[in-house]
């Protein structure tokens, strides 16, 4: 009987709908929530790996019905409260965790029994090659990462944002922001692009081959150009489904870009400007929770049948 | 002369009393997920301490 092994968080809101979905798909699950990593026992041996939690529930990996799903499981949320360890030592433990993971990752794919999400897909495709392929499927605003470079083909005006996680030390975060580029201290590996000015924020929730389209009515401008620094603000903007003519095209180029990549689920960023869409880059683990309608859960229902579909089988060792 | 820390912020954050997880149901949040009126459309995700996760929550691992 098919099973499912989340590796996870326990804020994961995401993780807890699917938890749901699965109960009424009759489909046994096994939550691995990485910040309560203290209440789990992990056997590993040479031979085989079992998880067990608090309750007593276990799961055997060589179990061939068993199958992953990653959905952020970040070694940075592992919790040590209540342990008298040190920094160092806890670092070291996440390390430990991490290549736990990386093994498990290793041995399920082995067996196409990872879906949907591929781990680590961050890694194999990083934001300038997606930003070099892209060009063959969509517009892309003009874009140069360097070191030394005051001028750009593109003026002085630009945006500037990280190529990884954004986080800057543990309370601050890099958000994309509007930037003079002779102001930035160099030399330094800076990313910059275009800046679409007065465009709107397009996301695309593309899963097993079907594209969801939405749009932000935040007002990007010269003051601010990152729609998420609204969050959590009364006046945060309202993101809406879109399907005008133009998504068929749309929907079609991301369908052909997401097959080049060998990705079944992606979050993919656009600028729309000037009547034309701009692609600015794919999450390969993006949230889509807030985009979906409370009501009838279409993208959480869609993102579950695609996870037992064994057409998404992530097959890490086969792609580009 | 702008470094990335000079241009980063910190972001919002809704004070939240998380749930406990709950092992039995293998969830946190009861029912409907944590919206609260501050939200996009319907559903956000927070961490432990009530921070939301969109703000650093695309990365892959």
């Amino acid at each position: 009987m098919t099973e499912l092994l989340i590796f996870t968080n326990s804020a994961d809101g995401t993780s807890d709908i699917l938890v749901d979905l699965f109960k009424k798909r009759n489909l046994p699950l096994f939550r691995w929530n990485i910040d309560l990593w203290q209440h789990y026992e992990i056997l590993m041996s040479e031979r085989d790996t079992l998880i067990s939690d608090p309750l007593g529930r276990s799961i055997s990996i060589s179990n061939p019905n068993l199958f992953l799903l990653w959905r952020k499981p970040f070694v940075e949320q592992m919790n040590f409260d209540h342990s008298s360890l040190g920094n160092d030592d806890e670092d070291m433990a996440r390390i430990q965790i991490a290549k736990w993971m990386q093994s498990i990752v290793a041995l399920m794919n082995t067996e196409n029994r990872i879906r949907l999400i591929e781990p680590y897909a961050d890694q194999r495709l990083p934001k300038l090659f997606q930003l070099q392929v892209a060009v063959e499927y969509f517009l892309v605003p003009k874009s140069l990462f360097s070191l030394q470079a005051g001028a750009t083909s593109f003026g002085p005006s630009m945006i500037t944002k990280p190529l990884g996680n954004p986080s800057i030390g543990k309370e601050s975060i890099f958000y994309t922001r509007l930037v003079n580029g002779l102001d930035l201290y160099r030399p330094y590996p800076w990313f910059v692009q275009e800046a679409l000015v007065g465009g709107v924020d397009i996301t695309c929730v593309f899963i097993n081959g079907k594209s969801h389209f939405f749009k932000c009515d935040y007002l990007r401008d010269k003051k601010s150009i990152d729609w998420r620094v609204e969050i959590n603000t009364e006046q945060q903007s309202k993101w809406h489904p879109i399907s005008s003519k133009d998504c068929k095209d749309w929907g079609r180029r991301v369908k052909a870009y997401m097959l080049r990549l060998g990705l079944h689920y992606g979050r993919l960023d656009f600028i729309h400007f000037e009547d034309k869409l701009f692609f600015l880059e794919c999450n390969t683990n993006g949230q889509f929770g807030w985009l979906d309608s409370a009501d009838n859960m279409t993208l959480h229902n869609e993102f579950a049948d695609a996870v037992i579909d064994s057409g998404t089988s992530t097959n890490l060792f086969f792609k580009m | 002369m702008l470094t990335p820390s000079q241009l980063s912020t910190k972001p919002n954050v809704i004070p939240l009393i998380a749930p406990d997880y709950d092992f039995n149901d293998q969830k946190r949040w009861d029912g409907t997920m944590m919206a609260g009126s501050y939200t996009g459309s319907s559903i956000q995700t927070f961490d432990s301490n009530g921070q939301p996760c969109d703000s650093q929550g695309d990365n892959n691992d």
